[in-house]
């Protein structure tokens, strides 16, 4: 369970200016799904970040299973879209040796759907990973399409076993299918493993479907949306409907002044 | 000069640097660091002998021990510096090449120290440029079947992608740390084996190695790589396309020991490489050696043109690239 109350994160540019976000509060419960959206820049990431420990805070409270410790060892980060960061020379096979030692990863790659009789049962790879993978498992990231080399980064971060999953625009570059399947597996194992998700997402279908609770981040401050929870799904509109709302009031808040982004 | 007196000197002197060019790989290949103390490495590393010298050792002893004595020093100095570049670089955060330099004029400094000691009685040119060859294929060895451990695949591969750190929780310092002592070490073991080869430790020895290290890479991985790609045409018109299927020279160079074969073997092919050029330029050409400092800059450019020129062949551009490592 991730927890945060009254935080308060200020990020400085280089050029000076600072970014301010509120997060009066928080909660990520074990075996959900917390999706979070928003308009680019209005600072998803940045909270991600600091949920994660990367970035500090300046005020408030962050507890990851009512521990303020080591929030970075309890996370598995998800940052797919830099798919840059892999090594081209090195194959797959040396990626996921690299996380999972010297263990077999010919296991990892099974096509067994049924993850009860594995043990322990994250010990095969996302449907949607193994898709894209299983064929190319000796060939080098240099060879391998945007695609394939995201999959191969959400694969490398699903064999953590860690408490909480951070993902940032972990589906971006996937098609649909695939995106989905993503999601699919993020269900299966916050379920199973009782970890909990918080994904930062553009995509407005995958979070309308899938997230348990959902996040809006627009322009400095963090608010859950209610309409959007206690069994009941947001049919995608709707969730649009709340960003634009969002931005709207915004817009007559900055007319009579008032602002999140400050100059120094 | 006749055609094998040429060949028989290239393949010589390429002997005698072999384990020089291996230490270079690792130090700014493998690790991608633009190090000038390695050079400084190299110079302690081939006066080590006359540190040995210091300890007064019996005219009885062995000299087999006092060679081992001096190896094991060159080793320990090496490491010291390949320790104090990363550290200055990873904790306390100096640029790279500042870090470098300021080992490099540490370790020159030292070692004029060191060249006022005597030597031990009889320790100049001991070992012939074919067991200095040895000793280079056996560090190749080492290097290549340390880089097949988990361990040193993580670290190579946060040398590569420093941003990785958090997938395979490794920390990118400590990487930088363990294998730059590590190329170091080769370094100085390599200048050791380099002074008893030519029967020399002086501060001029290290004077262009550095340059040396790099030209015989670029020169060897740009060969190797010419090479592969032939093999790979060949065997594509003998065997018709395979999908997707690594040839075997593609499983040995690329696959196993995270690449590392690859560059180990331009660091052994290249140091003959470019002792037979530049050979073969002075005697085509009837050109003085004392040309040698001009040859090795225009060698060197006109090995980066060729690869640039054919990129598909060629080292790529992206492995060349010296990245600061601001990130972390």
């Amino acid at each position: 369970m991730v927890k945060a109350t009254d935080v308060t994160i200020r990020l400085r540019h280089p050029s000076g200016s600072y970014f301010m976000l509120n997060c009066p509060q928080f909660l990520a419960k074990s075996g959900h799904i917390t999706c979070v959206i928003g308009k680019n820049g209005s600072g998803k990431s940045t909270l991600l970040r600091a949920l994660g420990g990367i970035i500090p805070i300046e005020n408030g409270i962050i507890s990851i299973n009512d521990s303020e410790r080591n929030l970075k060892r309890q996370c598995t980060w998800l940052e797919a879209s830099d798919v840059d960061q892999l090594v081209p020379f090195l194959s797959v096979r040396d990626h996921f040796r690299a996380v999972l030692g010297n263990e077999d990863i010919d296991i990892y790659f099974r096509d067994s759907p049924d993850r009860t009789d594995t043990n322990p049962p994250y010990k095969v790879l996302p449907r949607g990973i193994r898709s894209l993978l299983s064929q190319n498992r000796t060939s080098r990231v240099c060879d391998l399409s945007t695609g394939q080399r995201q999959a191969l980064r959400l694969g490398m971060c699903f064999l953590h076993h860690r408490p909480v999953i951070l993902a940032d625009e972990s589906t971006a570059n996937l098609d649909s299918i695939n995106g989905k399947n993503i999601f699919r597996e993020f269900r299966e194992i916050v379920e199973t493993e009782e970890a909990a998700a918080i994904l930062v997402t553009h995509d407005l279908f995958l979070a309308s479907e899938f997230a348990d609770v959902i996040y809006i981040v627009a322009e400095g401050c963090v608010r859950l949306l209610p309409e959007c929870g206690s069994g009941r799904k947001c049919p995608p509109s709707e969730l649009r409907e709340c960003l634009e709302q969002d931005s709207a009031i915004y817009e007559q808040q900055r007319s009579g002044g008032s602002q999140s982004h400050h100059t120094v | 000069m006749a055609l094998d007196k040429i060949i028989e000197l290239s393949l010589s002197e390429g002997m005698r640097y072999i384990p020089f060019a291996v230490a270079g790989s690792v130090v700014l290949r493998i690790a991608k660091f633009p190090d000038f103390g390695f050079a400084g490495a190299f110079l302690l590393g081939a006066c080590s002998l006359r540190f040995v010298g210091l300890f007064s050792v019996s005219p009885t002893c062995p000299f087999s021990l006092v060679l081992l004595m001096g190896l094991c020093f060159a080793a320990v100095v090496g490491g010291l510096c390949g320790s104090l570049t990363s550290s200055l670089f990873v904790y306390l955060r100096l640029n790279s090449l500042i870090s470098g330099i300021i080992t490099m004029l540490v370790s020159y400094s030292a070692s004029v120290l060191l060249s006022r000691l005597d030597m031990p009685t009889g320790a100049e040119g001991r070992l012939s440029c074919l067991a200095v060859g040895l000793w280079g294929l056996l560090l190749a060895g080492l290097v290549v079947s340390a880089f097949c451990t988990r361990t040193f695949l993580r670290f190579r591969m946060l040398c590569a992608r420093p941003n990785l750190h958090r997938q395979i929780d490794a920390d990118p310092g400590a990487a930088i740390f363990v294998i730059m002592t590590f190329g170091n070490v080769i370094a100085g073991i390599s200048g050791f084996l380099c002074s008893q080869s030519l029967g020399v430790n002086s501060i001029d020895m290290a004077d262009d190695k550095m340059f040396l290290a790099l030209t015989s890479l670029i020169l060897g991985e740009s060969v190797l790589s010419l090479v592969l790609a032939l093999c790979s045409r060949v065997r594509v018109r003998l065997l018709g396309e395979r999908e997707q299927t690594a040839s075997i020279q593609g499983k040995v160079f690329f696959y196993i020991g995270a690449n590392t074969p690859f560059l180990i073997c331009g660091a052994i092919i290249g140091p003959s490489l470019y002792w037979l050029a530049f050979s073969g330029a002075t005697s085509i050409l009837r050109i003085s050696t004392d040309w040698n400092k001009l040859f090795l800059g225009v060698s060197i450019v006109a090995v980066l043109v060729f690869t640039q020129l054919l990129p598909q062949w060629g080292a790529s551009r992206e492995e060349w690239t010296f990245q600061e490592r601001r990130s972390w």
